[in-house]
């Protein structure tokens, strides 16, 4: 009977200690992810993704494939130098943003990189006139169409080919995110539209702490 | 005598009712404010106008036309975003309700500025004519602005023909 009553208490006090220590590690969990701050505008992945092989060319006329890609965290964007509204806005976006970020160490600053769907008339002279007007270190891409395809398709990327009055003056129309890449080469998450300074700066900090 | 002065105050009324400026009543004139043309790289093919334009009037007013001098060719476009993807289309015009207002501007509607005959640097004001439905004019001196200064607001010098 004494026995019984000692193993009664015995397994009470189990029960406490377990409870006990499931509701700390609820407030160490609570503590934890209060402190995780969540992007407000960017979509992060749940993991990275990896991009497959592909061959372009910056605007130096050098190579621009995954080991390019490599080495820093990026903020890429696909546009055409002949748009008038939508990509130079984005430059000037990124511009401003990248300014504000100049605080970080120097290995978390991200690279901007502009990748053309528009290879036909963005020649790498195009873009070496075009893409470092918004600022010297941005860098412009071009090469194969069926290269680029291979980055828009692993990106989910659309874009279309639509008439002008000329010959010349055809648009394109084109996914307006900027995508962010990790320094594996990997995206780890994306910018949809619209995009503002505030909400890129702001974001990219943010998930830069959290992914680091 | 007072048959013919009264036809003469009759005949002058209609000429002068005939004339749409003539009764428009003072400040009613539809204005274009806040201009400027996007400064682009000198190798740049197109570029962009953007303005707001008022329409203080009794009457609702299009915009039909549009021309900046030093370009190729101007014409009027909207970019939309649908679904993350940007998309532009020529618009053949623009409406302003009476009394209302419209913004061209980064990401919506804007002039487009085709081919220019010369490299533009910022501080280049450019004239910017509006046409009417009506045949009217409206034209602006407009700034050509560095990059980064958009949330600045630059006040066009206005003329209207």
């Amino acid at each position: 009977m004494t026995q019984t009553k000692s193993t009664s208490a015995k397994t009470t006090l189990v029960y406490a200690l377990v409870a006990a220590i499931a509701v700390l590690a609820g407030l160490f969990v609570a503590a934890y992810t209060s402190q995780v701050r969540q992007p407000e505008h960017a979509l992060v992945f749940s993991a990275p993704r990896t991009l497959p092989d592909f061959s372009l060319i910056d605007h130096g006329g050098g190579q621009f494939g995954p080991q390019q890609l490599a080495g820093s965290w990026k903020l890429l964007f696909f546009g055409f130098t002949r748009c008038p509204d939508v990509c130079p806005t984005t430059l000037q976006t990124l511009a401003a943003a990248s300014r504000k970020l100049d605080d970080l160490p120097e290995p978390l600053r991200p690279s901007v990189i502009m990748v053309t769907v528009d290879p036909l008339r963005d020649t790498v002279e195009a873009l070496a006139a075009y893409v470092p007007y918004f600022d010297p270190d941005f860098v412009g891409v071009t090469g194969d169409m069926n290269q680029i395809q291979t980055l828009t398709q692993a990106m989910g990327v659309a874009y279309a080919y639509t008439p002008g009055t000329g010959s010349d003056d055809y648009g394109v129309e084109h996914t307006a995110s900027i995508f962010m890449l990790n320094p594996d080469g990997d995206v780890v998450a994306v910018f949809g539209t619209p995009h503002s300074v505030e909400g890129i700066e702001s974001d990219y900090r943010i998930i830069v702490g959290n992914l680091q | 005598m007072k048959i013919a002065l009264i036809w003469t105050v009759v005949c002058l009324l209609l000429v002068a009712c005939d004339r749409q400026d003539a009764i428009t009543p003072i400040g009613m004139d539809p204005q274009i404010e806040n201009a400027w043309i996007r400064a682009a790289p000198p190798t740049a093919h197109m570029l962009a106008a953007y303005m707001d334009v008022t329409n203080p009037g009794p009457d609702d007013i299009r915009i039909v036309a549009a021309d900046c001098s030093g370009f190729k060719k101007t014409e009027i476009h909207r970019t939309e975003i649908i679904n993350d993807v940007a998309t532009m289309s020529r618009q053949q015009s623009v409406t302003i309700s009476a009394g209302g207002s419209v913004s061209f501007a980064p990401g919506g509607l804007h002039l487009m500025l085709h081919n220019p005959l010369a490299p533009l640097k910022p501080g280049m004001e450019i004239e910017c004519t509006l046409v009417l439905h009506n045949g009217t004019r409206l034209s602006a001196m407009v700034p050509v602005r560095e990059p980064g200064l958009d949330t600045d607001k630059h006040e066009a010098h206005l003329h209207s023909d």
